[in-house]
């Protein structure tokens, strides 16, 4: 370190680095600055654009009216003749220039800031212009170097405008890489150390958009290294990163960068968009450092509990007592026996439900407005769940046997020859229980598809292992499998039992196929239930002697369970949207997102129940807390204007709403306080006066 | 298919499934907040002792990134600016001052124990600690990321300043004078019993030269 006046000034000197060259230029070893004009002569009372032109060195960079991290804008201290009005730089477009764990903005390799300087009406045409300012540019590779120094422009002036030639390339490029003016309409939201920007456009529009980055103006609106992820959607894209440490105030200003894989990236100009506090959260790509949020483990765990409570709804239910059941004979069999059988059921679960799992991401990343449920919003897959229910029971019922030749459920495992068997098993359990939830599984499910796929995947085979658990555990501990009871004639008339439970969850698919495609299809489902029961009957009579007999029986296999699958199929085009399921509840109004508006906008009290009729969670909490004189009055005494939205069948418009609240399946319980104010979610499964509550505590927060 | 080979081939996948399930979850870093307890940190100093956040406690504790060659620490050194900051806090508040080099080695401002002694003798400084981070485990705990980079936590531990050390962020030097000292004033409300009034400013500076 120096000391003494003396050696104080040399050394600011060689920091600088800078000495002029010619008037109007600064030099430095790795920054060349100069003024450069588009106009060659200016009419006094006109406007001509001046460039601040920057050149740097290879690996260089200079930076953006917002930094970043670290480093500093240009500036310019102009000084000027008596009346000459020069405004605010134009800024280019910035690039991000990552540095370790910091990012900056700015421009490598060259760029230009662009100024607009007034020529004062009175100004004598002919006498040159001289514009002159001292400049502090910081230009850095790995180090920095900040340069200042004088940079001149002599502007002429005549009773003309004439553009320069030598310049138009240059000042076309430079303008090129202005931001334009956004074409959408923009909404800025900020809570909870989130920050949302929603561009709100056709799908279309985004259609070739892989990433986008959102640079805010000044410093500590933004975490800058953090992550920015975006969701197209319905209501276009929307763009999703953190909040810095200033936060982001009243309105926000900056550049939205929209990023297309190879092709060319375009940047919009935001100015003074207002800031709200409705933050929704993000579906897929992103532009940075991947950060997995600290939720990913609280899901999985709510996963896990929610698969081991499926293990006890009516549809899973005689799936697990069927496995135990045979588990029961198997009590003497080889412990590693039973142990792979318990493995190879696992594992059919969780490749289900990682398949199914798959499928619904698949779609999500192709922008389809699907959620979980999106396997019951297809009548056919309705239509086939309910047959392979039906199936199921007519197996328990003894109206035929899988394996042919074996004899009996335990028959496989004796054998040793039946992993397939259980894997396929798992399976089943799986699809079974797809249309099933219990409680857990939705939150977990809803937050599990809003991660990227890897923490989305996890969620689900967490489910599936959750559900495959208590089977698992009860073939892999020794002592247990022997606690079961002891085969015998009782098991027979459990077994026939359990085929109830089938025989119902498939009357309750029927039921939903009937709200999805009409009374005449459900007519034409349940009549390809008896064709296939009928069928299934026939192929599980012993084999015939004669082929005459063997003919016919093959035939009418044929026919019974074709004409199962073409009277399905026949249902699934069936036309017909079903009653009105509105009627079941005379007090809600079909939900649109224009009564929404208009309710809010006059000032009302909303509450909105998002709803399926294949949902059970939902159909309960409707009973519970959502029915009756009680509530009615309720709604009444605070003006509470009720919407119901019904997601039985595929509506991009609630898969939207749902979105917006982080959440990708049913039910979904919001209320909108009269007179603006942050929408609260009610919890997934409701108290019977959950509602009351929600509404007295909003009253007493306004008095 | 034999047992064996069977379950030799189920065990692998069904240890993916579990592998995926926790794949999942990894923590995520906290930042520093002001009105929050202070990152933690422990590090070598240039005299070869190890001092932590817990040995300071109990005195108001200042902490400083720098790097010597950085023309942003120039500007405060070279106008004594920073030099006197350190013993006027010192003097009033009773501050220990630590200044912290988180430039991995090889990169810009990376000093050896001897180095760090040398500049401090040669620059007339007044740190009582002088922290070689060459790993920047304190920078990143910190989120440090200009040189200079002030930290001001009080004698309970908290967290009661970050960010720039004045509103001038030029490196020209002498933008020093008349520039409104952002832990100067921090030191003097924390001393009035007051909350500090201007918390969280705009760090500027070079980048910290954090390896890779």
């Amino acid at each position: 370190m120096l000391h003494g006046f003396r050696q104080l000034i040399l050394c600011a000197l060689l920091l600088g680095g800078a000495y002029p060259v010619a008037a109007d230029t600064v030099v430095s070893e790795h920054l060349t600055a100069r003024l450069i004009a588009e106009n060659a002569i200016t009419q006094p009372g006109d406007t001509v654009t001046v460039a601040l032109h920057q050149k740097m060195a290879p690996g260089w960079h200079t930076y953006w009216r917002n930094p970043g991290d670290s480093g500093q804008a240009p500036s310019l201290a102009w000084d000027l003749p008596q009346g000459v009005v020069v405004g605010e730089p134009h800024w280019p477009a910035p690039h991000r220039l990552p540095v370790g764990p910091l990012v900056n903005f700015g421009y490598s390799d060259e760029t230009a800031l662009l100024y607009d300087v007034t020529v004062p009406a009175g100004w004598p045409a002919g006498k040159p212009l001289a514009l002159a300012a001292d400049a502090e540019i910081l230009v850095c590779a790995e180090i920095c170097i900040p340069v200042s120094g004088r940079v001149a422009l002599s502007v002429a002036t005549a009773a003309v405008t004439e553009k320069d030639p030598a310049n138009a390339a240059l000042f076309a490029e430079t303008r090129a890489e202005q931001p334009l003016p956004t074409p959408w309409p923009v909404q800025a939201n900020a809570a909870d150390g989130r920050f949302s920007l929603q561009l709100d456009g056709p799908q279309g529009d985004f259609s070739a958009v892989t990433g986008a980055y959102v640079f805010a103006d000044v410093w500590g609106v933004l975490d800058h290294p953090a992550a920015q992820r975006i969701g197209i959607g319905g209501n276009g894209l929307s763009v999703h990163a953190s909040l810095g440490e200033a936060g982001a105030g009243k309105t926000f200003s900056g550049v939205v960068t929209l990023y297309q894989g190879d092709g060319p990236a375009r940047s919009f100009r935001i100015d003074d968009a207002p800031v709200g506090t409705a933050v929704a959260t993000a579906m897929s790509g992103g532009v940075g450092e991947s950060t997995a949020p600290a939720g990913v483990a609280r899901l999985i765990v709510l996963a896990l509990a929610g698969g081991l409570l499926l293990n006890l709804m009516p549809c899973v239910f005689p799936v697990l007592a069927m496995k135990a059941l045979g588990l029961a004979r198997q009590a003497d069999a080889a412990a590693s026996k039973r142990l792979i059988h318990g493995l190879a059921y696992c594992a059919g679960v969780i490749a289900s439900f990682l398949a199914l799992a798959g499928v619904l991401v698949a779609l999500r990343a192709g922008g389809d407005a699907v959620g979980w449920g999106f396997q019951l919003q297809e009548p056919l897959v309705v239509g086939v769940l309910a047959y392979v229910c039906a199936t199921v029971g007519l197996n328990l019922s003894g109206v035929f046997e899988i394996g042919g030749r074996l004899a009996g459920i335990g028959g496989a495992w004796t054998r040793g020859d039946g992993h397939a068997s259980s894997f396929a098993t798992g399976v089943l359990a799986a699809v079974v229980a797809a249309p099933c939830t219990a409680p857990f599984m939705a939150t977990a499910i809803g937050g599990a598809l809003l991660l990227p796929p890897l923490g989305a995947l996890s969620v689900f085979a967490a489910l599936g292992l959750g559900l495959a658990l208590p089977y698992l555990v009860v073939s892999a501990v020794p002592g247990l499998a022997h606690r079961l009871p002891k085969p015998g004639p009782w098991m027979v008339r459990f077994k026939q039992f359990l085929a109830f439970p089938m025989y119902a969850t498939a009357a309750w698919l029927i039921w939903v196929l009937s709200l999805q495609a009409g009374a005449d299809a459900a007519f034409l489902a349940t009549l390809g239930l008896i064709a296939l029961a009928l069928g299934v009957w026939v192929w599980a009579q012993p084999a015939a002697n004669g082929a005459v007999v063997r003919g016919m029986r093959a035939a009418l296999i044929v026919v019974a369970l074709g004409g199962a699958a073409g009277l399905l199929g026949w249902a699934s085009v069936q036309p017909g949207a079903g009653p009105d399921r509105r009627a079941d509840s005379p007090i809600a109004e079909r939900y649109t997102d224009a009564r929404l508006a208009q309710y809010r906008n006059a000032g009302r009290t909303v509450f909105v129940n998002m709803t399926a009729a294949w949902c059970i969670t939902c159909k309960v909490n409707e009973r519970v807390a959502l029915s009756g004189r009680g509530f009615e009055q309720l709604l009444a005494r605070h003006d509470v204007a009720y919407l119901q939205g019904d997601w039985t069948n595929r509506d991009p418009e609630i898969t939207r709403f749902l979105e917006r609240f982080g959440r990708a399946g049913v039910p979904l319980y919001v209320v909108f306080p009269a007179g603006g104010g942050e929408a609260r979610v009610l919890p997934q499964i409701l108290k019977p006066d959950a509602v009351g509550d929600i509404l007295a505590s909003l009253a007493s927060g306004r008095a | 298919m034999s047992n064996t080979s069977f379950l030799k081939s189920l065990v692998p996948s069904l240890a993916l499934a579990a592998a995926i399930s926790l794949a999942g979850a990894t923590g995520a870093e906290a930042k520093p907040k002001v009105g929050e307890p202070a990152p933690s940190f422990s590090g070598v100093t240039a005299d070869g002792k190890t001092v932590s956040l817990a040995d300071l406690k109990g005195k108001t504790v200042v902490l400083e990134w720098t790097n010597k060659d950085c023309p942003y620490v120039h500007k405060h050194y070279g106008t004594e600016n920073m030099q006197n900051l350190q013993r006027e806090s010192k003097a009033d508040h009773g501050v220990t001052w630590v200044s912290v080099i988180s430039s991995a080695p090889g990169t810009q401002g990376y000093l050896e124990a001897d180095e760090a002694r040398a500049n401090v003798n040669e620059t007339k400084a007044a740190p009582d600690h002088v922290v070689l981070d060459g790993a920047g485990a304190v920078g990143r705990a910190y989120a440090a990321v200009t040189t200079p980079h002030m930290f001001i936590i009080d004698a309970d531990g908290t967290l009661r300043f970050m960010g720039g050390i004045d509103n001038m962020p030029s490196a020209s030097w002498g933008t020093v004078k008349g520039a409104k000292n952002y832990v100067r004033a921090a030191l003097d409300d924390m001393a009035a019993g007051r909350d500090v009034a201007e918390a969280v400013t705009r760090p500027y500076g070079c980048s910290v030269k954090y390896g890779s």
